[in-house]
């Protein structure tokens, strides 16, 4: 656990040696609210409304959805595919170092660090609109907890299912931006899911956005039926993460020297 | 004419160099329209809810999202990361060799970087113009020519303001994160600007042009072409920043690492 616990603190000394392009990585947040807060203001000013959401609702599901979107890595990170690529993969293989593992908790760090710069660069907006957001009451922020756990896990298996493609297809990269298009759509980051078609909610990208924004918004979810599908879905996931890396390392052939 | 040469040049090249990647080019295709696709998404189901936003129908959205993408898939396809990477290459020193190469610098600053499948990317878009055209009326050719205009001197808008943006490297050298903030505000201008309160659309209208590289040429189209004279405007308010900074930051740049 300790190499683990160096490789979290080498990511935090990394993405503290970077302070201004930390707050201009996540610039996207605060102009998007920005823009949404115009939008759904204009909208509800003119009568106009999307399903049961107040505009004080809309705000707060794009306020936290955007603040997720800072701590869900679904892309894990491109350094695994490289990894992979230039064949610097065996020096994880061969070294009592998991190659997973050490991701894991490298991007949790960054996660973390990302996540935390967005909050800061978010308060003047939740002070702006302080008497229209919805804030959670400390069951909703209970259960917000447990689903932005669940969302950040579930995010990350999906993006090592990304990286991990790189032993079969090459780079996987190229797709980034259909499959950052599709996981927004279905995750409920573009607009809430009980607004889209309802075939959407049998996914498991609900869990990325969806859910934990609901749960921080207080608004009504099944706690137990929610956790337990979430719960085989990441073991499902898993389960591919296990398989693609058995089998990857059987065909995985490193060059150079 | 020897500029246009060696932009077609390189444009000729890299559809060599990308075609030997098909896959890569095939994916990275799909991901290039998915921009223009959650906006969709987004508009379709706002639509479904609401008969307007301010004068904007639906038809005129789809229009003004065709317009952007347009906009930036073919300023992307001539300069992808020209003046966004100049950061880059000052930290580097390859400064060096576009400035020994006897043609203009601000011109291989901009085109030294053609990216192939940006243009082939235009088909989500100007199929969603096409549709917005549709479920209006038929706008008349000569508004449509206009309007061509109108996208013309769109482009040219844009790459003078990212070129603005990134000579500045030429003095400070680190630089690229202004790129990563101004990708996101080219967001803006997927929405009508009648949303934005009347001081964000001045800014985004004049001195940071994120608006009026969308909404003018939609406007063109819906209107009339007496919405091409800001762009013409603004065109030129861009042309001349570049011409007087350039010469001095050229000058103040200066080279690292060895010479080759």
């Amino acid at each position: 656990m300790k190499k683990y616990l160096e490789a979290m603190r080498c990511e935090f000394k990394f993405h503290l040696n970077y302070r201004l392009n930390l707050f201009f990585g996540v610039s996207y947040h605060p102009i998007i609210l920005l823009v949404y807060y115009f939008l759904w203001t204009f909208i509800y000013r003119a009568g106009g409304s999307i399903g049961d959401y107040s505009l004080g609702g809309m705000l707060t599901y794009y306020l936290i959805t955007g603040l997720l979107g800072m701590f869900v890595p679904i892309f894990a990170y491109y350094t695994m595919t490289e990894n992979i690529k230039k064949g610097d993969l065996i020096f994880f293989l061969t070294r009592p170092l998991d190659f997973l593992g050490y991701y894991y908790f490298a991007i949790l760090t960054g996660c973390l660090i990302w996540s935390m710069s967005a909050i800061i660069v978010s308060l003047p907006f939740i002070l702006w609109w302080r008497n229209i957001l919805i804030f959670p009451c400390i069951n909703g922020m209970l259960k917000g907890l447990i689903f932005t756990i669940i969302a950040f896990n579930m995010a990350l298996t999906l993006g090592f299912i990304l990286n991990l493609l790189t032993f079969f297809i090459g780079d996987p990269f190229g797709i980034s931006g259909f499959y950052d298009f599709l996981i927004s759509l279905l995750g409920g980051w573009v607009l809430p899911l009980d607004v889209l078609p309802g075939f959407i909610q049998y996914l498991p990208f609900k869990y990325l956005y969806y859910i934990p924004a609901r749960a921080f918004m207080n608004y009504p979810i099944s706690l137990t039926k929610e956790l337990l599908n979430a719960m085989l879905w990441l073991v499902f996931f898993f389960a591919v993460i296990r398989f693609m890396w058995i089998m990857g390392i059987k065909k995985y052939e490193a060059f150079g020297g | 004419m020897k500029s246009v040469k060696y932009v077609v040049t390189l444009y000729i090249l890299h559809f060599k160099q990308t075609s030997f990647f098909r896959l890569s080019f095939l994916m990275k295709l799909l991901s290039r329209m998915s921009h223009v696709l959650f906006y969709w998404v987004l508009f379709e189901i706002i639509y479904r809810n609401v008969q307007s936003i301010g004068s904007w129908s639906k038809a005129q959205v789809f229009m003004l999202l065709g317009t952007m993408g347009i906009v930036l898939n073919l300023s992307g396809s001539l300069m992808k990361n020209g003046a966004g990477g100049i950061s880059g290459r000052v930290r580097y020193g390859y400064m060096d060799i576009l400035f020994s190469r006897p043609l203009p610098g601000p011109v291989l600053l901009t085109f030294s970087t053609p990216d192939i499948v940006q243009l082939f990317s235009l088909i989500l878009p100007m199929y969603l113009f096409i549709h917005g055209c549709r479920l209006s009326s038929i706008p008349c050719i000569i508004n449509l020519v206009f309007w061509g205009i109108g996208v013309l001197l769109s482009i040219i808008i844009y790459i003078l303001f990212n070129l603005l943006i990134g000579m500045v490297a030429l003095k400070t050298v680190q630089f690229s994160s202004a790129f990563w903030v101004l990708e996101d505000l080219y967001q803006m201008g997927r929405f009508p600007a009648d949303i934005f309160p009347i001081i964000f659309r001045y800014i985004f209208l004049t001195l940071i042009p994120v608006l009026t590289i969308s909404n003018l040429p939609v406007l063109v189209l819906i209107k009339g072409p007496v919405y091409l004279l800001p762009l013409m405007g603004i065109t030129v308010f861009f042309v001349c920043p570049n011409g007087i900074l350039y010469p001095i930051l050229r000058k103040s740049y200066q080279g690292v690492g060895t010479v080759r």
